[in-house]
């Protein structure tokens, strides 16, 4: 059992209606399975959450601030910060 | 039917007032492309090695790409200008989104060469192929907005001429002082400083004949299906809502923010700084013509302390540099001193970091008031930074140090200061830590200018696009810097907006086929475009590799490579120089011991004439 919180950025956060939100995992969870979690709460997500990765990805999502590559690759433990942040670029 | 270019290079030698005219060569076409490639082979050819680049023997080669003025998305407006920076002592590549490079072309120039040193301040007026020497005594002094507006409406009286500006700080040769461009400027590397020591205040220019097309339906079409690539593009929906500004908390969240001077990667206030706060104060959306994209974003300050303010930007490097870096979060005060450093002619990059860099060595007490005019530099000061502008950009005390850039001022300090003056080969670091992001700090690294993001970004480390790759890890950093190297180069040439661009929201085969329907010379895919990318960076590494570069200028201060990160998201990082180097070189086909390119490189990119020029020098490998 652990914590997960989730922060979400820019009009990630207009779609979620929140800024933070913090689920519960029963242990060891594949990051792809606890983003499906995160959907299943927050419904408006869905369609910025696929095609993750991908050149048609919408959103970046960072585990206490690292891009996890591929996404499969990540299993949370509990006590870990999403980042859900636009696809962007500038600078 | 060849299309696109003008065919024309212009040259203005201000200390004999004599203007001359000399056709584009064909080859320079075929092997640079145009606007950064054909600038800096023009730059290499009429250099001479140790020139002083505020000497009247330096040169300023300004110049267009094929697709500057055309109706393309997302380059009309682009334009560079190549030269010797003073603040770097390399070649250095300026580039620009004013509409003064569709007003070149139209006036008939592909590329425009300054050189000499007018004996009194003159400005410059090119009108479709006719130049005019134009006394600028009265304008000496002015701000760049007032010296633009009189320009315009009282000395040349036609309100649609383009002006390129410099103000206060160019003339008294800051070593960062830029040009202004109506609302644009041309950044970094003192370019407005080379005006100034050339006694020019400005260039002005009005065109009005038009741009050949080779094939214009073709055309047409490919720029329909751009404009659904990019309009598909996320990125883009992003861009015109932040503008660049866009990114300011992606840079924080994954701990590469230049938080006080880089000391941290972490700004705890940004939420109070960033992207969305801009929308709010933003009054209008702008961009280039011709560009569905529209980044500009004209802010203004309605109330408080700093109203009136008002900037198109600031960009987000501005918000770093005037923001979160001197641990600033009032958006307000980053508007005020973005405009502040518009008007005064002055880089906000290199400002804002030589601010930074006084502000700790004052901290430390390697600096006392007895040095700064009594001031107390301190963190969180929006006073402190405005009154720092304004010395530096008028030179008036402390801020005649600082004008000179962290790298000299730091010298000139001692004690240390040194090991924590952000900046490569001279020119100060960008809003990025090159620590925990090692092919997007790679590119600074070997930047043929110094430590700028723009020539190499590592959209892959920092964006995931166009194909995620972890920021971390140091095996193939080295292949894909030269990618990303070679790829921008390229586009720089065309001369594509380098954000799409990199991030590949409009495709590289799209691209390609765009600049071959515009031009009507085959240069081949994208495959080809890299190689024209190639040959050009190596075009540049020569010029600077004649000025006595090699691999011991392609490095970091101290700080970047002994200290770890201490805290947030890239806690423990430190920039893995050597084995990333080793690895970059063999890429480029160089020699790894020296940093030096190889003739057998040379030749393969057709560059036979230079691997001779450094061989006779002892400079190649």
């Amino acid at each position: 059992m652990g914590k997960v919180s989730v922060k979400f950025y820019q009009d990630i956060r207009d779609a979620a209606g929140t800024s933070l939100a913090e689920l519960e995992i029963e242990g060891p969870t594949p990051l792809p399975l606890f983003l499906k979690k995160l959907v299943g709460r927050f419904e408006k997500l869905k369609p910025l959450l696929e095609n993750l990765q991908t050149e048609k990805a919408a959103v970046i999502v960072l585990v206490n601030g690292r891009a996890p590559i591929p996404i499969s690759s990540e299993v949370l433990m509990g006590g870990e910060e999403i980042s859900i942040l636009p696809m962007v670029d500038g600078g | 039917m060849q299309g696109a270019y003008m065919g024309k290079i212009l040259r203005v030698n201000l200390t004999e007032k004599k203007v001359s005219e000399s056709p584009l060569p064909e080859d320079y076409i075929r092997k640079y492309l145009g606007g950064r490639g054909i600038a800096a082979r023009l730059l290499y050819d009429i250099m001479t090695p140790g020139t002083d680049p505020l000497s009247p023997d330096n040169k300023m080669v300004w110049g267009t790409g094929p697709l500057t003025g055309l109706p393309v998305q997302a380059c009309s407006s682009g334009w560079v200008v190549t030269t010797k920076s003073p603040a770097t002592g390399t070649y250095f590549r300026s580039r620009c989104v004013s509409n003064l490079g569709i007003m070149l072309k139209r006036s008939g120039y592909d590329f425009l060469i300054i050189e000499g040193k007018a004996e009194s301040p003159t400005y410059i007026y090119i009108e479709n192929g006719d130049v005019e020497f134009g006394d600028a005594s009265s304008l000496w002094g002015t701000t760049t907005d007032l010296a633009e507006y009189i320009i315009k409406n009282h000395l040349i009286r036609n309100p649609r001429v383009e002006t390129a500006v410099i103000g206060p700080a160019g003339e008294r040769l800051v070593k960062y002082a830029i040009v202004q461009c109506g609302t644009r400027q041309l950044g970094r590397g003192g370019m407005g400083a080379i005006m100034g020591a050339k006694n020019l205040k400005a260039v002005a220019v009005y065109g009005d004949k038009p741009i050949p097309i080779a094939n214009e339906d073709v055309l047409k079409e490919l720029v329909k299906e751009q404009i659904n690539q990019l309009s598909a593009a996320h990125g883009t929906k992003r861009m015109q809502r932040y503008g660049t500004a866009a990114i300011h908390t992606l840079i924080n969240q994954i701990g590469d923010y230049p938080y006080k001077n880089f000391r941290s990667t972490y700004f705890p206030d940004h939420e109070k700084l960033n992207g969305e706060g801009r929308v709010r104060k933003t009054i209008r959306n702008a961009g280039c013509p011709n560009c569905i994209i529209n980044c500009w974003k004209f802010t203004y300050v309605k109330e408080g302390p700093y109203a009136g303010a008002w900037v198109d930007g600031p960009e987000y490097e501005t918000f770093c540099t005037f923001g979160g870096l001197l641990d600033i979060s009032n958006l307000d005060a980053t508007i005020a001193a973005n405009q502040l450093a518009d008007l005064y002619g002055i880089d906000t990059i290199s400002a804002g970091i030589t601010i930074g860099f006084a502000i700790e060595a004052f901290e430390r007490g390697i600096i006392t008031t007895k040095d700064t005019d009594g001031m107390v530099l301190r963190w969180r000061d929006e006073e402190v930074m405005m009154k720092l502008i304004k010395k530096i950009a008028f030179r008036e005390g402390f801020g005649d140090l600082l004008a000179e850039g962290v790298k000299v001022a730091s010298e000139k300090i001692g004690k240390g200061s040194e090991e924590f003056a952000p900046h490569i080969k001279g020119l100060e670091l960008p809003a990025y830590d090159p620590r925990p992001v090692k092919a997007h700090g790679l590119g600074m690294v070997t930047s043929n200018i110094g430590g700028s993001h723009a020539l190499g970004y590592g959209t892959q480390e920092v964006f995931g696009l166009p194909t995620p790759v972890d920021r971390y890890t140091l095996e193939g950093k080295g292949k894909l810097t030269k990618f990303n190297q070679d790829r921008l180069t390229w586009g720089e040439c065309c001369i594509w907006c380098t954000f799409p661009t990199r991030s590949e929201w409009h495709k590289p085969d799209l691209l390609t086929k765009i600049v071959v329907a515009a031009t009507g010379v085959d240069f081949g895919g994208f495959e080809s475009a890299l190689k024209i990318g190639e040959r050009v960076w190596n075009v540049e590494k020569a010029f600077n590799v004649r000025e006595g570069f090699d691999r011991r200028h392609d490095t970091l201060p101290a700080r970047f490579l002994k200290e770890p990160i201490p805290d947030g998201p890239s806690k423990g990082q430190k920039f893995e120089l050597e084995p990333l180097l080793d690895e970059y070189y063999q890429a480029r086909g160089w020699d790894v011991a020296t940093g030096l390119p190889t003739r057998g490189k040379l030749e393969e990119l057709g560059l036979k004439d230079i691997a001779d020029d450094l061989e006779k020098m002892g400079r190649l490998r």
